[in-house]
């Protein structure tokens, strides 16, 4: 018995000695991140980093996948429970509002990697005047898509105006192809047209984001926006979508598909989702692909989103160190550049990588002239997918008229400023 | 022409091969997910009852059990539905003896308390703000608390029945032989309510396990995650894999399942017990 | 007297303190809070009175459509499922093989889960699923729709899934007090030459009243609650036209308007109170 018992002392001790050893290098080897998402923002290559880095550290990352309709509320509950969130992603700028930034987002002014932002990324990434994103992503946004096939077929160019729009969709008709390809199905998706008018119309009222960080700020008060809802109203009325259940039950995910069959014309697509249906259907060649910006109203430069999403350290985690780790693991060179070539995006946030703009980027940029600024996601709270989106859903179905519609928009976003009128 | 006995035996073959080919429509869905969660993905995509084309496969169940995730889902359903179920039966039980045998007017109001959460919904809402307040927000007790809660109105209902017809000379014997009420209820009464609480046991189990709205509001933490849970998560996630999608559900569908065909009986007669006596 | 020695009322406490406490507090919190501007981006809390119920009833916004869908369902749904439920028990209310099989198959559905039944029945009634596959397998081919996207369709297309997964409960009920009834009456009945429709509404009708009862509070509580399979369906689209109550108080919790949401939670508990009670009074007003 005795020595059983000396041999357990010494065991014990063992361990506890080694337990204080461990705690005193600098990274939980074994010790877990946990990073939650939308299904489509973690690709194949942003797993294979996870990977290196956690044979490196010893750190393991956990995604965890929300479905895209629900990620807001889900995050938000999360971090309210204090519940095991260490990074979570966000839109960049002020999209990061809804998730209260003062109580969660860790300021990451200080890492040596921020020196290294290019110049045009540095508003999307701070929040409240700190660094807050660690963001290698493209400089994005949204365009019209076309089948250039089918362009050359009916003998135009994308179009620069909304009278060309419709001359195009008219065209297409006759030759039997569904002018536009909407995936109603995904209901964030109706958002992304109004999305396009911020950059212009901030610049043509010089202080329109401005007022619509107060709650008193609406969307209503600016006719441009009310006229270019008419004129999404229009497309639809015109049958440019197709027959209604339809186009309500196509899926954002099948747009690959869609496109590279030749029953649709153009969609409301970004910049970096064009090259997947680059990768399905190699066949028909980069440059059937153009992009250029929503001619909708006037408008004519090209809103961006600085940099999507990003990703945001909860200042609440204990895991700090390893995530600190984690964004400098991935904002080396190497990992940078990894990224860079294996998306294909056109530009990215990072100084320090060489960069191919690709054909989108270009017709796109050409389309408006090199014009470009934020869009509303990064300049104004609660530009929120699934209100917006639905808002316009129901004009589309005829449940709204266009101005119903924004007054909807603005409501909902007063609801969420905190404001019940 | 036929005889009476005759004539009924001709009725009673007719009524079951009608039923069965009725039954198609309910069996018709379930047969759909099983098919398909042999099928690859591209052939799965179409969902429909035809043989697999690309032959039958076992990868979207290693997939999806990969990762252990559903595993572990399994394991929370299983720990919050019986939680659940063990804390709902004992103390309910417990409160509609007393409340069955004195019918005070003070017993009488709390069982009107408890019957009224059959009809009323819960508010979730502020139900997480209690358990904030007392610190079991997220917490696997806290969960199976609320649980318990949902299911009190129903087992109340089923119990406050089933104790009237326990005759009250078997308490009375006991107590004279001098027990106090723990061991009373404990030794003597609850074995007797067995019939009825192995009914509203399963009942109450299949409600937890099935239950979405609760985990939804209440359990934050992926790790805790249920499994109905779990299938809607996956469903977000892989939209249009659907042999994956089926492959999840026919996993999360095999546990219930195997309780239900087990008890059938009981549920049924469970069921139409509480109900046809009003 | 010695009632109170023997039935300790202690013996009632953890039941009711545990239903206490997570249950009748949060709804009368629920209401309490319905009656503020409680929110996820301010960190003080005002009473606005009864504003937030003034939101739920202006015909500007989206709730009266909620309300009315609500209704809409709860009321189309109830009746299928009694109809069907009804006319499956007259019919198997007869002795022949595999019956307690049978029966255990159409009882099935109720036993899983309304969200895995909404999805399975989103691919079955997608526009190349296989519902649609199949009435165009034999010639129907016009009336194939896009069942959940059309709206005209849409929330029949809701009603009828959620009347598939209940057929089972309603026509075990209803079995069960079909059963209670003595053959001997209809055997009397015959004798005296009534017909079938008579034998019905002399003898099975008044029997059925219990099991009718039951039904259809039990419909009618299910249906004003709905809300996995609306969930799964839908989410309440296209756009909002199968908002129910429920959804909503899950969508303005999600937009951190939780007076609101409160608001609509505590109208929809107290519509379906007055709805069961009122019920109750009308099927069955002795045992109510």
């Amino acid at each position: 018995m005795k020595k059983l018992f000396a041999l357990l002392l010494c065991l014990s001790m063992l361990l506890v000695g080694a337990a204080a050893l461990a705690e005193e290098t600098q990274l939980r080897a074994g010790s877990t991140l946990v990073v939650c998402a939308s299904q489509d923002w973690i690709k194949d290559y942003n797993r294979k980093l996870a990977e290196d880095f956690t044979a490196e550290t010893g750190v393991n990352i956990d995604f965890q996948l929300i479905p895209d309709d629900q990620y807001g509320n889900v995050v938000k509950a999360k971090l309210a429970s204090g519940d095991g969130v260490d990074i979570f992603f966000s839109n960049p700028g002020l999209g990061l509002s809804e998730y209260s930034p003062e109580k969660y987002a860790y300021d990451l002014s200080g890492q040596p990697w921020v020196s290294e932002y290019a110049d045009w990324a540095l508003e999307s990434i701070t929040y409240d005047g700190n660094v807050v994103f660690f963001a290698a992503s493209s400089l994005d946004g949204w365009g019209i898509l076309y089948n250039a096939e089918l362009l050359e077929q009916i003998g135009m160019e994308p179009a620069t105006s909304f009278e060309e729009l419709l001359a195009i969709c008219d065209a297409l008709q006759e030759i039997d192809v569904t002018p536009i390809f909407e995936p109603g199905a995904d209901t964030w998706h109706a958002c992304v047209w109004l999305l396009e008018t911020g950059d212009w119309l901030n610049r043509k009222y010089g202080d329109m984001y401005e007022k619509l960080c107060d709650p008193s700020g609406k969307f209503e008060d600016y006719p441009e926006v009310i006229t270019f809802s008419e004129q999404m109203m229009e497309l639809v009325e015109r049958g440019y979508f197709g027959e209604e259940e339809d186009w309500l039950s196509q899926k954002w995910n099948d747009r690959a598909e869609a496109m590279a069959s030749g029953e649709f014309g153009m969609m409301v697509c970004h910049m970096s989702a064009a090259d997947q249906i680059e990768e399905l259907y190699p066949e028909a060649g980069v440059e059937n692909w153009p992009l250029t910006i929503i001619p909708l109203a006037g408008n004519n430069t090209f809103s961006n989103s600085g940099g999507s999403m990003g990703m945001v350290l909860n200042k609440e985690s204990d895991m700090i160190p390893e995530a600190l780790a984690y964004f400098e693991f991935l904002a080396r060179q190497e990992n940078l550049q990894y990224v860079y070539d294996e998306s294909k995006m056109p530009i990215i946030t990072f100084k320090n990588v060489e960069q191919d703009v690709t054909y989108q980027y270009e017709t796109l940029m050409a389309s408006c002239d090199n014009v470009s600024g934020p869009d509303y996601t990064t300049r104004i709270p609660f530009y929120s997918a699934d209100p917006i989106g639905r808002a316009y859903i129901e004009m589309w179905i005829g449940d709204k008229t266009p101005l119903e519609a924004v007054q909807q928009i603005d409501k909902d976003r007063a609801i969420m400023f905190g404001v019940v009128e | 022409m036929l005889t009476m006995a005759q004539k009924r035996k001709r009725n009673a073959i007719l009524s079951a091969v009608i039923g069965w080919i009725l039954s198609l429509i309910i069996l018709v869905p379930f047969a759909v997910i099983v098919v398909n969660s042999f099928k690859t993905t591209r052939d799965s995509a179409m969902m429909n009852l035809e043989w697999p084309r690309d032959g039958w496969v076992l990868s979207n169940y290693a997939e999806v059990l990969d990762g252990g995730q559903i595993v572990r889902s399994f394991f929370n359903s299983l720990l919050i539905a019986s939680g659940c179920v063990l804390v709902c039966m004992v103390v309910t039980a417990m409160a509609m003896f007393v409340i069955r045998r004195r019918k005070s007017k003070l017993h009488r109001v709390i069982f009107y308390m408890f019957f009224a959460g059959l009809i009323a919904p819960v508010n979730y809402i502020t139900a997480l703000q209690i358990l904030k307040a007392l610190h079991l927000n997220g917490t696997y007790f806290g969960t199976i608390l609320t649980y318990a809660a949902l299911g009190i109105p129903f087992a109340a209902f089923m119990y406050y029945n089933f104790i009237g017809t326990i005759p009250t000379e078997i308490d009375e014997s006991a107590i004279i032989d001098g027990t106090n009420i723990s061991q009373l209820f404990f030794q003597v009464i609850f074995p007797l309510l067995k019939p009825v609480t192995v009914t509203v046991a399963t009942l109450t189990f299949i409600s937890a396990w099935n239950d979405f709205v609760s985990p939804l509001y209440l359990l934050n933490s992926s790790s805790k995650w249920t499994m109905v849970l779990m299938v809607y998560n996956y469903w977000g996630v892989m939209q249009q894999e659907w042999g994956k999608i089926c492959a999840v559900i026919v996993l999360t569908l095999i546990p219930i399942l195997i309780v239900y065909i087990a008890m059938q009986k009981h549920i049924i007669a469970g069921m139409t017990s509480g109900a046809v006596k009003g | 007297m010695y009632k109170k020695q023997i039935y300790r009322s202690w013996f009632t406490m953890p039941a009711f303190i545990i239903y206490f406490l997570l249950f009748i507090i949060p709804v009368i919190f629920g209401i309490g809070y319905s009656l503020t501007n409680w929110n996820a981006m301010s960190s003080e809390i005002k009473f606005v009175g009864l504003r937030n119920y003034l939101e739920i009833f202006n015909p500007d916004n989206a709730y009266l459509l909620a309300i009315k869908n609500t209704l809409v369902f709860t009321v189309y749904a109830s009746v299928g499922k009694i109809v069907v439920g009804l006319a499956l028990a007259l019919f198997f209310n007869r002795k022949f093989r595999t019956q307690n099989l049978m029966r255990g198959v159409y009882f099935m559905p109720y036993a899983i889960s309304s969200l895995i039944i909404g999805m399975i029945f989103t691919s079955i009634l997608a526009p190349d699923g296989i519902l649609n596959e199949g009435l165009r397998a034999i010639g129907l081919d016009a009336i194939t729709k896009s069942w959940l996207t059309n709206r005209s369709t849409v929330l029949g297309a809701v009603i009828a899934v959620e009347i598939w997964k209940s057929i089972g409960l309603n026509m075990v009920i209803f079995l069960a007090g079909l059963q209670m009834i003595d053959k001997e009456y209809y055997e009397a009945a015959q004798l005296d030459g009534a017909n079938a429709m008579a034998q019905f509404r002399y003898i099975t009708w008044p029997f059925l009243r219990p099991s009718i009862t039951t039904n259809v509070i039990l419909n009618i509580i299910h249906g004003l609650k709905v809300f996995d399979i609306v969930m799964a369906l839908t989410n309440g689209g296209p756009g909002n036209t199968t908002q129910v109550i429920s959804t909503f108080v899950f969508k303005t919790y999600g937009m951190g308007a939780y007076g609101l949401s409160n608001a609509l939670s505590t109208f929809i508990s107290i519509l379906t109170m007055l709805i069961a009670l009122a019920a109750l009074k009308l099927i069955a007003p002795k045992e109510a």
